[in-house]
């Protein structure tokens, strides 16, 4: 019936179409001598075009964008007179523009979609109060469209996508409750590491160290001479073995940051229930000179991780004074404690020399150590807030008898429930009560009677199967926590509802359902007023959980997930570790909230006055004066060849495989996700460039013979010049004059030590960074091409907005949209398009106001 | 590499004892009264190999072995190579790796949906005689997946060894099964009462918001499907294998010994009977160094590489490792009986590649060979290099080898001539 009426528009708009610009004429004359037939140019075929607009929209759309950007007809064909051409370009804008308003009106901008699996595990995080639920590996990873996971077709529905809600609902509800009816008092772990006991029954990795020779035993801060090492023989099945006669060391100057067979556990740390614990460490900075312990210069760093790599904090120790370190992290139940010296430089446990001890061989940086120590579970309400979202204020009694949890798919802990159980006189009504209160925070609009049918059915199923109160609850939690009314966003064409706005705020803002003050502006409707929604979004920017829209945007935008896909080449670049890549993408991460809690003009994206960096990032950036881990901002010279996004490490490395950059791969970078112009991909059966790595050519004149060839000339034109303005920048983001090239180790290797490791480089030849620009402007070097985009501000921030509106809405801006997304623009450039502004016009924007 | 068979025995941490296959085989199977039981394995090589290093140089059965081939001679009579093969409209560069199976045209284009994929198909016909239908299985990282409904939505690969082993192999306590039949029976009927609110959904919106609630409404209705089937298997205990659970190898670097572990656990739930049908997506896109003693070069960018003779060598170290991984494959199939047969015999082994050359990202001429399976093989079938035979020709071939009596797949124009029983 809808569609009958729809073919109705169409055709008439269709038909004015032709009217208007005698498009069939235009296209006979222009376009289809190349786009006909089997060998149609670009295999698209204008032959084949027809002029409904409903089946043909997408290719229509692209003779409007390739005719609008002037691509198309190419210069070497006949081009038609200005006036014809820009006849015929404005007459089917507008009935692009015309077709695509009429679609949106009637069905929406956007598809119904379900929750994302980042929503999604969010959700349950806030609904159950569990901060640190770990679930988002276990439901399959979306796909993307448009650049983000936020729109239909990204997001999938498969019977292994439902199967596996089931799975992880229990599983999250379960980690909810408490294991037992009272709370642990709170108690304090201290492991030492005294001698070769106390260092063997600490921290296995130190253990491994003292034996073969890579770290050394201190008394005091001496080194402890009296030790006594005996390797063992792997062939021989000898053990080896440590003896410490008197006197006995009391600590441990490790220079190594590897996970070393993953034995970092601090042995001792135990976590008997989840909550806020304390970890602290003993230690201080010194160095190693080849077996002498010497007074240090910099501050270390220490950092604590779970088993499954969250990273639960970092501790910096100062130079040559003890000093203890603290962080609070929040443990799970049962999770072991790693530890790793992150800011050492020495990786290797084979390092090539055939010293004993090894220390005598190399000279770095190390971390002395005296003692860890576990404080916790911190006071904390009992019982949890997460066992209170689901039982209330209901009486917990022990139980004698143990009940294994239906948990053996997912997690043995997952039994929690067995050693208690809830009590209650009238089952049915605090079932009721209980999952009514539920609801109401789970599902994104007022609450239905028909709402509790499921789920209370589920639970009087189980009841009168003479199942204990908490398993009967759960499986009603599960019926809301899977129901469609909870997974899917629904929307209604036309302006959003209240509680549609809130649902589409918090998702854009904190990826996530509606929090509590949202929810109750929802229902009392005043979420409309525009005063409010921008109170609202205000509010949503300043709170923490904005770091999850900060994330999961740069993650997508820039690629920063795929951070540790590649590893810069240990021979090339020894003086890289794990701490560089945690801290460039704090950086980057801590740029984005700035620009976007301060309101900092879009140009930030190529070039700020300030950097947001740690000890580590200062040293790879060559600044002096920052020590400790923690993110700060600091101040930097106009000159600078650092500022902006373009330049950090975590851009830089995203757009390096780890052995080699190449101009084409970061030009692309630049043009499609800081300008929005993305090239054309090549065509196929063309041998790709790659860099040469023996050194012999350098990537410059492998492109410029590249471009020789006409076929590629067009694009490359376009893309590498960005990219040879990075070429100064390697792998990691350090600065660079000439390129490194690896020396086999059998032409006689170079015997100098850098960073606690034998270098295997040498440095090849220079890098060169000029390049011009399509238009014929010229840059000699990183910082006249910045100069250069400056000039661009208003497509970097037309490409910034549009990638916003992709992220908040879910579709990228069409033809309907772009009178209101031009206005936007407008209306942001007294602010030079600050980006807290550009979010604020989203909200307000029609756009996001209506489905 | 020559294979030796003890090592193959002692192999990885994930290595075992197995009991007997006669004793192992499931009751489910045999009373259906069903023939003997046919298996596949497909995998994707999504770098492929050298073109020059893979295909022999002669057609026929008295072809000499290519480089590539030389990896797997002892097998030389249990396998056949193609030339000549790959999916008509299928371009796109790396891309294509999601028309592996599926054969789904233009993969790269605006409007592309993808259709239902080799395994899949197949698990509609034999799907229902083992606990799981299909195990999807990714060497690597990222989303990629081989395997796709028919409305082609990406069925989830998995990529932790670990994970697997859980759900071929360990067994829940007696109260465990029984909660969890509950949860499953539970579950149905969850199914079925959100299948009834999607459909009122469905009548208050329109348009592609309707498709979508379709897609919900078919997927809940599936999963019910399986739930019940699942029901049937949770009362029946799960295969014993004398093995820890494998440690999860996430090292990029590690492609051989990941292979590895992943080919044994195919290996081990065929031999177990828990699936027949299994994919593979090995996946190198994201360019890691592979760890190779010679090695020097992201795998990737090797492949682009491979007209220099110092990039060439070490781009064949990693290939023929990958090759001798399918050797230990073949070994592992070999060296375990049913009935009167090998498991290799009853058991299809695919290798192949989305990619022809993927130094020039060319989706033509395919490095594909066919082991096992009880086709007469030992030859070279060489097709036209031009004009390419439709790939699906080949998968027909192999569904019709399934039990599963089609003519029709995919792009295919029948079954693949020269390839006989």
């Amino acid at each position: 019936m809808i569609k009958i009426y729809w073919l109705g528009i169409l055709f008439a708009l269709t038909q004015s179409l032709v009217c208007r610009a005698d498009s069939t004429e235009f296209l006979k004359q222009y376009c289809v001598d190349c786009h006909n037939g089997e060998w149609a140019e670009a295999d698209f075929r204008v032959d084949l075009l027809t002029h409904d607009l409903d089946s043909d929209f997408d290719a229509w759309a692209l003779i409007q964008h390739r005719i609008e950007t002037g691509e198309m007809p190419p210069s070497d064909a006949e081009r038609p007179p200005s006036k014809e051409l820009s006849q015929f370009l404005t007459a089917l804008t507008d009935s692009l523009v015309d077709v695509d308003a009429h679609r949106k009106k009637e069905f929406g901008r956007r598809e119904l979609r379900r929750l994302s699996r980042t929503e999604y595990s969010n959700s349950l995080k806030d609904l159950l109060a569990l901060p640190h639920l770990e679930i988002e590996d276990m439901l399959p990873p979306d796909g993307r469209a448009h650049g983000f996971q936020k729109s239909a077709n990204a997001l999938d529905f498969s019977h292994v996508m439902i199967a596996r809600y089931l799975e992880i609902a229990d599983h999250a509800l379960r980690k909810a409750l408490v294991t037992r009816p009272d709370p642990i008092p709170s108690r304090t772990i201290r492991a030492e590491l005294k001698s070769t006991k106390g260092v063997r029954e600490t921290l296995q990795t130190l253990a491994v160290q003292l034996k073969l020779g890579h770290a050394i035993p201190l008394v005091g801060k001496e080194r402890d001479p009296t030790l006594v090492r005996v390797r063992g023989n792997f062939k021989k099945r000898e053990q080896g073995s440590v003896t410490d006669p008197e006197p006995r060391f009391d600590g441990v100057l490790t220079m190594m940051n590897d996970r070393f067979n993953q034995n970092i556990v601090i042995k001792p740390f135990e976590v008997p229930q989840s909550g806020y614990y304390k970890i602290r460490v003993h230690g201080w900075g010194a160095i190693n000179d080849r077996g002498k312990v010497v007074p240090s210069d910099r501050t270390e760093t220490v950092a604590f991780y779970s088993k499954s790599g969250r990273l639960l904090g970092r501790c910096d120790l100062p130079p040559n004074e003890p000093t203890t370190s603290e962080v609070t992290a929040w443990l799970n139940e049962g999770e072991p404690v790693e530890y790793l010296a992150i800011s050492t430089e020495f990786e290797k446990f084979n390092f090539p020399s055939k010293s004993d001890p090894k220390y005598e061989a190399f000279k770095a940086y190390g971390i002395a150590l005296q003692w860890f120590e576990l404080e916790g579970p911190l006071p904390q309400a009992w019982p949890p807030e997460s066992h209170r979202q689901l039982f209330g204020d209901l009486q917990l009694k022990a139980s004698k008898t143990r009940i294994t949890g239906s948990s053996r798919q997912i997690n043995r802990t997952d039994a929690g429930a067995s050693n208690f159980r809830v009590i209650t006189k009238t089952p049915e009504a605090d079932a009721d009560k209980l999952l009514r209160s539920f609801a109401q925070r789970a599902y994104r609009r007022p609450i239905r009677p028909a709402d509790l049918k499921v789920p209370m059915e589920m639970v009087r199923q189980r009841l009168s199967q003479n199942q204990t109160f908490t398993e009967a609850m759960l499986a009603g939690y599960r019926a809301i926590l899977t129901s469609p009314d909870f997974l899917l966003l629904l929307e209604e064409p036309g302006e959003l509802g209240s509680w549609e706005l809130a649902t589409r705020l918090s998702c854009f803002l904190s990826n996530s359902t509606p929090d509590g003050p949202l929810k109750a502006l929802a229902r009392r409707g005043e979420l409309l007023e525009r005063d409010v929604l921008r109170r609202e979004t205000d509010r949503l920017l300043e709170a923490p959980e904005v770091q999850r829209f900060v994330v999961h945007f740069l993650g997508n935008w820039l690629d920063l997930r795929n951070i540790t896909l590649t590893q810069p080449d240990e021979n090339l670049y020894p003086e890289f570790n794990v701490f560089l890549t945690e801290s460039m993408v704090e950086e980057t991460k801590a740029f984005f909230t700035e620009m976007l809690h301060k309101d900092l003009p879009t140009s930030n994206i190529v070039d700020s006055d300030f950097l947001m960096i740690n000890q580590r990032l200062a040293e790879l950036y060559g600044l002096d004066g920052v020590s400790g881990s923690e993110i700060r901002k600091v101040a930097i010279d106009e000159n600078s060849v650092r500022g902006g996004l373009l330049t950090q490490a975590s851009l830089l490395k995203i757009t390096a495989n780890g052995t080699t950059t190449s101009p084409v791969v970061r030009g692309t970078f630049v043009l499609s996700r800081l300008l929005g112009d993305e090239p054309p991909p090549p065509p196929p059966s063309v041998p790709a460039i790659e860099p040469d790595i023996s050194g012999a050519t350098t990537i410059r004149e492998q492109l410029a013979a590249h471009r020789s060839i006409e076929q590629c000339a067009g694009c490359h034109q376009k893309i590498d010049p960005p990219g040879f303005a990075l070429e100064n920048f390697d792998v990691m983001g350090g600065w660079r004059d000439r390129y490194r090239a690896i020396v086999k180790a059998s032409n006689g290797a170079s015997k100098v030590i850098e960073h606690g490791q034998l270098r295997r480089y040498r440095m090849g030849l220079p890098v060169e960074s000029h390049g011009e620009l399509e238009n014929g402007q010229s840059f000699a070097d990183i910082s006249e091409f910045r100069a250069l985009l400056k000039l661009r501000q208003r497509k970097l921030a037309r490409n910034l907005l549009e990638q916003l509106i992709v992220y908040a809405t879910g579709e990228p801006v069409g033809f309907a949209d772009r009178a209101e997304v031009e206005a936007m623009m407008d209306s942001l450039e007294s602010s030079n398009y600050g980006v807290r502004s550009m979010v604020h016009a989203i909200v307000q924007s029609d756009l996001f106001r209506h489905k | 590499m020559a294979l030796n068979r003890r090592t193959l025995l002692r192999g990885t941490g994930i290595a075992m004892a197995l009991p007997m296959l006669d004793v192992m085989k499931p009751a489910f199977a045999r009373d259906q009264g069903e023939a003997v039981p046919r298996r596949m394995v497909a995998i994707n090589v999504d770098l492929g190999f050298m073109p020059e290093e893979f295909f022999p140089a002669q057609a026929g059965r008295n072809y000499e072995l290519s480089a590539h081939l030389k990896v797997i001679e002892e097998f030389r009579d249990q396998f056949t190579v193609f030339s000549g093969v790959s999916h008509p409209n299928v371009d796109g560069g790396h891309q294509t790796d999601v028309s592996f199976l599926t054969g789904a045209p233009h993969p790269r284009s605006a409007g592309f949906r993808n259709t239902i994929s080799l395994d899949q198909y197949a698990a509609q016909h034999i799907g229902h005689f083992t606990r799981f239908p299909t195990l999807n299985l990714r060497v690597g990282p990222g989303g990629g997946s081989m395997s796709y409904t028919g409305d082609g939505v990406r069925i989830p690969s998995e990529e932790r060894p670990s994970r697997v082993f859980q759900r071929l192999f360990v067994q829940g306590s007696k109260s465990e099964i029984e909660a969890q039949i509950q949860k499953l029976r539970e579950g149905q009927s969850l199914m079925d009462s959100f299948g009834g609110q999607i459909k009122s959904l469905s009548r208050r919106v329109s348009g592609a918001d309707r498709d979508r609630l379709d897609q919900f409404f078919q997927s809940v209705r599936e999963v019910e499907k399986r739930l019940t089937v699942n029901e049937e298997w949770e009362s029946k205990p799960k295969p014993k294998v004398d093995a820890r659970v494998p440690r999860d190898m996430l090292d990029p670097g590690a492609l051989v010994q990941r292979t590895r572990n992943m080919y044994e656990l195919a290996r081990l739930a065929l031999e177990t009977d828990s699936t027949r049908l299994v994919t593979i997506l090995v996946t190198q896109q994201f360019n890691p160094k592979v760890n190779l003693p010679g090695v020097e070069l992201p795998h990737h960018a090797l492949t682009h590489q491979s007209q220099q003779k110092k990039t060439r060598e070490q781009l064949r170290k990693v290939e023929e490792a990958q090759m001798g991984e399918l050797g230990r494959l073949l070994g592992g199939l070999t060296e375990r009986r049913e009935g009167d047969d090998s498991l290799l015999d009853r058991t299809m082994v695919l290798q192949g590649s989305n990619l022809g050359h993927a130094g020039k990202h060319d989706t033509r001429n395919l490095p594909v060979l066919l082991a096992g399976g009880g086709f007469r093989h030992g030859q070279h079938l060489a097709f036209d290099r031009d004009r390419n035979k439709p790939l699906a020709n080949l998968y027909v071939s192999m569904l019709q080898q399934l039990g599963i009596g089609t003519d029709a797949f995919a792009s295919a124009s029948g079954r693949l001539t020269g390839l006989e029983v």
